[in-house]
């Protein structure tokens, strides 16, 4: 382990010696430096309480940092901005006053019907637009959080467990969404979770941060194109990573 | 997934509504059997029959409709300019900490403060005319509101106001597109309050101050009323002003409350909203 996540070729997503601490003064990371490359999925995975969502909200500019600089695509910024969207766990991010079709268009300026419901095809609400949040179950309303994110033509998606409360089955429906979502547009996704199945599904890149907050080498998703439960390789791919961090999560 | 708000509440609502006229009901009946039986001085106990006569003389024949339309008017005024005040109000207490700290000091001031205590201050401020009415409807209304719209932009989901910073909005565009919307249910429960406060203090000032504008409004009915020992003319105007209470309460704000809160998925309310 070290503090060092280093990938080769430009990156969308930089963020270097960043130090943040719990208020009490001890360190959640200290002189962290993260990069990730340009339209690739990054899993940043690790147990509850390790500071990944910590450092999702520093990516977002949401939290400040003691020290260090987050850079999108070779820019220093210190505010948040749409381009940099941040999904939550959270059930409450849509807005309960506004039906589905004006909650996808809240970031947008000037709209028309028209792209409110190719967002709303995309992530599969295409008959839901008109239903307001509490009318949705959990998995809908994700997908509707997903929808709005997309309206706002973000270059960066910021994940944290956006799926982690739901159950498997619309997981795993959600998962194909956002895969679908990325090879379409060609987004950076930063996702957090501390679940290993979910990182080998997703991402092209998996780092593990560990309690005491320091991060591994980016490693190569072992399963390649082949990301899903039914290849025979899954198991032993997650067992191999369970074993090489001495994971007892997910 | 659900199709319909919780159709449910919406049951127990209506009976809960419904009980409460038939209720009212029987209260009229009981007035009219202890009237019979104790023999009670129809001066201070009309029959029930004088009191209906005299409510239907006044809303046909009488100025009771004028009245009642002139002190609608007046409150509804002062119920709207005391809520953009308001509004205003928590806009600058979220400027910062200074500002918070200090419209908190003056609220808790102000709040508990009856408009009838201002009563000699407001008649050497402003006289005895529509002005000075219009003030103490407005110190009735504006502290319940502020107080009520204040605690509901303070609990806006931190998802929401994040998405505002991650949106780059304004402080006004903020307030105007999440926070004000965000905290919609508590600030209908500060006009449910605002209404009741209102109400009660311009019938009570109109008692005091005399009558607004030419005619006068319920309050100087009640007034005049009194002074002329036209008793079912003053228990019809009492009438008036609890079931215009009621009504207002009852058909248009709980409704509009419970309303808002079904469709942000939340119970709806049918009790009164606290003051």
């Amino acid at each position: 382990m070290s503090n060092r996540s280093v990938y080769p070729g430009p990156a969308a997503l930089e963020m270097k010696d960043i130090t943040r601490r719990w208020p009490g003064g001890e360190p959640v990371f200290s002189n962290l430096y993260l990069s990730i490359p340009r339209g690739s999925i990054c899993c940043l995975l690790g147990p509850s309480g390790c500071g990944k969502s910590t450092l999702l909200r520093c990516a977002a500019s949401l939290d400040t940092m003691e020290t260090g600089e987050t850079l999108v695509s070779g820019e220093a910024v210190s505010t948040p901005s749409p381009e940099r969207q941040l999904i939550l766990q959270d059930d409450r991010q849509l807005f309960p006053w506004l039906n589905i079709s004006e909650n996808i268009l809240f970031p947008v300026r000037r709209s028309t019907a028209g792209s409110a419901e190719g967002l709303l095809e995309m992530v599969g609400l295409a008959d839901s637009g008109s239903l307001y949040p509490s009318q949705l179950s959990g998995g809908m309303k994700q997908r509707a959080v997903l929808a709005r994110s997309l309206a706002a033509e973000p270059e960066i998606l910021l994940l944290d467990e956006p799926f982690g409360a739901l159950d498997s089955e619309i997981r795993k429906r959600l998962h194909r969404v956002l895969l679908d979502i990325h090879r379409k547009r060609k987004l950076t996704i930063l996702l957090v979770t501390h679940d290993v199945n979910e990182a080998l599904i997703l991402a092209d890149t998996i780092i593990y941060m560990d309690s005491s907050g320091k991060l591994s080498q980016p490693e190569v998703n072992p399963l390649g194109d082949e990301r899903n439960m039914e290849n025979p390789q899954f198991f032993q791919a997650t067992m191999k990573m369970r074993k090489r961090y001495g994971l007892l999560i997910g | 997934m659900k199709n319909s708000f919780s159709p449910d509440t919406e049951g127990n609502s209506y009976r809960h509504r419904h009980h409460r006229w038939l209720w009212l009901a029987g209260l009229l009946v009981l007035w009219e059997l202890i009237r019979r039986i104790s023999g009670v001085n129809p001066l201070l106990m009309p029959p029930l029959g004088d009191i209906l006569m005299e409510l239907v003389h006044g809303i046909f024949k009488g100025m009771l409709v004028r009245r009642w339309l002139l002190s609608m008017a007046l409150v509804c005024g002062g119920l709207a300019a005391g809520t953009v005040l308001a509004m205003i109000l928590v806009v600058i207490s979220s400027t910062g900490r200074g500002a918070s700290s200090f419209l908190s000091l003056i609220s808790s001031l102000m709040h508990p403060l009856p408009g009838l205590a201002l009563l000699p201050l407001v008649i050497l401020w402003f006289g005895t005319g529509t002005p000075a009415v219009l003030f103490i409807i407005i110190h009735a209304v504006l502290w319940p509101i502020f107080v009520n719209l204040e605690s509901g932009v303070r609990s806006l989901a931190p998802a929401w106001t994040g998405y505002a910073r991650i949106l780059k909005l304004g402080r006004w565009e903020t307030f105007i597109r999440i926070s004000l919307p965000g905290s919609f249910p508590h600030l209908i429960s500060g006009i449910r309050t605002g209404w009741a406060r209102s109400w009660r203090a311009f019938i009570a000032a109109e008692m005091v101050f005399g009558a607004v504008g030419i005619l006068g409004g319920l309050g100087w009915q009640l007034f005049e009323s009194r002074v002329m020992m036209d008793t079912p003319a003053l228990y019809s105007a009492l009438l008036v002003v609890m079931l215009t209470g009621m009504a207002m309460e009852e058909i248009i704000l709980a409704r509009w409350e419970n309303r808002v809160r079904r469709k942000w998925g939340e119970p709806g309310d049918t009790g009164m909203a606290a003051e």
